[in-house]
């Protein structure tokens, strides 16, 4: 095989083009103080990693991480059983399209007036966020089971265990991790939705938000740098995890 | 957000060819209303919900009838009407921008390879990235107005439309180039007919792009501000007249079902113009 390298070389030139328009207009025109170049933002960034900072990405990657663990811990069974039991899913399907069709986020408000401005009001939130995407993933995984693998482990004799751990779950896998990197990402939209308008102490939403009211604007860069950075490794691990699960389970393509 | 369906399933189409578009988006049609156990639920659940907060009595957990005269209210008043008015206007303008956009850089990239080398990578590599997080700059950069929002709504819908018009781009068949060829159609005949070709994945990349606007609007809404449905449930909350917040939350998931129900149809309309080999 020919390495690939127009592929991969085009992207880097375009990527310094881009930065370089940008880097080389602030020699042209001046920029209004908000508008950072490259190599500002990029100094901005390193001059923000204090303990302060980790700190702060660490809170956010708490709340995200268990709020995206909540979620997903019940969506995922819950999905898998509403899949095969259709009187169960048409009992809760008028809560779920509403719920799915909802802004969640409108939610917080109400969930501050009964919890406070706590991280469990913030971290609720996020869960619900979660949910919702993930239980429609999975759901949509369980259903679209070929059903002669069903027919089939029925035939062997398996169980109702046996099929579940043998059949449902290596099958619906694929799209269940699907589902994952879809609520992975809105955990980290709303932890930093829920930081700012759930008035958070800590957190990188709290880290741009105190930027944005004192106008220090190398410390907002920071943060959505910090935010983007965390944006990207999570995307990168959950790319990797989801190429090593599809053939784990030796399921290439949903039926 | 997604979205928040922020990966997006259009990508998940083009990526895998495995998601169908619009998953999810199918419930909650007709078929969930008219479903009698779902029905049951429902009058179950609300007359519940009324009676376990009426023998609570607590303030902070309204009854459903509580909820229902404060959304009366808000509907005889106009209030509602307004702030809704105002954050689906912010949606879909954002959408319109970002559309176009979308639509303009994604054609360029189906139609040079050197576009698409260069930039498709970099488009990839930076949609995982939150944007929300971006709003605060962006305010300081336009102001508290509906400028910032409406800006972030495009960045957020330019990915799925970019993509979806890739697909789109991708599915008008070869015979149809050939057709177009042999022809001698001219420059604007052939882009209509791409365009033609587009259409069915765009509206499916709209299906994604426009739930989330909603959801953008409304977080930037509840942020900052003093308008719209976010700001609305915002200031209830700050009131403490969680009735009203409720209200407020019950009229937009409304507004969200009625709107996948509207992509829904449009989606429908417009598969048949597929000119993709199978269809």
């Amino acid at each position: 095989m020919r390495f690939p390298v127009r592929k991969i070389l085009s992207p880097i030139v375009a990527l310094f083009v881009l930065l370089g328009l940008w880097q080389a207009s602030s020699l042209i025109w001046t920029f209004p103080a908000y508008f950072y170049t490259p190599t500002e933002i990029g100094s901005a960034w390193v001059a923000s990693l204090d303990a302060n900072m980790w700190q702060a990405t660490w809170d956010t990657l708490f709340r995200a991480g268990v709020g995206f663990l909540i979620g997903t811990i019940l969506a995922l069974p819950i999905g898998a059983i509403t899949a095969r039991l259709r009187r169960v899913e048409n009992t809760v399907e008028p809560y779920i399209g509403f719920f799915y069709a909802l802004p969640k986020i409108s939610l917080l408000p109400v969930l501050v007036v009964w919890l406070g401005y706590t991280d469990t009001a913030r971290i609720t939130m996020i869960a619900i966020s979660v949910f919702f995407p993930v239980y429609v993933y999975m759901n949509a995984g369980v259903k679209g089971i070929n059903p002669d693998y069903l027919k089939v482990a029925s035939n062997l004799g398996a169980g109702r265990w046996t099929t579940f751990r043998d059949v449902l779950v290596p099958a619906a896998a694929p799209m269940a991790m699907a589902g994952l990197r879809v609520g992975l990402a809105i955990s980290l939209i709303v932890t930093f939705a829920t930081e700012v308008v759930g008035q958070s102490p800590n957190g990188l939403g709290r880290i741009i938000q105190d930027g944005f009211i004192a106008v220090a604007y190398s410390e907002m860069y920071a943060g959505i740098i910090m935010f983007a950075l965390i944006g990207l490794a999570i995307d990168l691990a959950l790319r990797l995890l989801t190429r090593n699960s599809r053939t784990l389970w030796g399921e290439a393509e949903l039926a | 957000m997604s979205n928040i369906d922020t990966h997006t399933l259009v990508t998940q189409q083009a990526r895998s060819r495995r998601a169908p578009a619009g998953l999810g988006q199918n419930l909650f049609a007709w078929g969930a209303l008219l479903n009698p156990l779902g029905l049951i639920a429902v009058v179950v659940g609300i007359l519940l919900w009324q009676l376990v907060s009426a023998v609570s009595g607590n303030y902070y957990f309204p009854t459903a009838s509580q909820v229902a005269v404060d959304l009366g209210d808000m509907i005889v008043d106009g209030t509602l009407a307004n702030a809704l008015g105002i954050t689906l206007g912010k949606a879909l303008l954002g959408v319109l921008i970002g559309g176009v956009a979308g639509l303009l850089i994604g054609r360029l990239m189906v139609v040079s390879r050197y576009v698409a080398d260069g930039l498709g990578p970099l488009v990839n590599a930076v949609y995982p990235i939150p944007r929300l997080a971006l709003y605060p700059l962006l305010v300081v950069a336009f102001g508290a107005g509906g400028e910032a929002t409406i800006l972030l709504v495009s960045i957020e819908a330019f990915f799925p439309i970019l993509y979806s018009t890739q697909v789109g781009a991708g599915s008008l068949s070869q015979r149809y180039r050939w057709l177009m060829g042999n022809t001698g159609a001219s420059y604007l005949r052939r882009e209509g007919i791409a365009m033609r070709a587009i259409t069915p994945y765009l509206v499916a990349g709209l299906r994604n792009a426009v739930p989330t606007a909603l959801i953008v609007v409304v977080t930037t809404e509840l942020l900052l501000g003093s308008s719209g449905a976010g700001f609305l449930a915002r200031d209830a909350g700050n009131q403490f007249l969680p009735a009203r917040s409720l209200a407020v939350v019950f009229a937009l998931g409304v507004v969200g079902v009625l709107l996948n129900i509207v992509m829904r149809l449009f989606y429908r309309r417009t598969q048949r113009w597929n000119l993709s080999l199978q269809a």
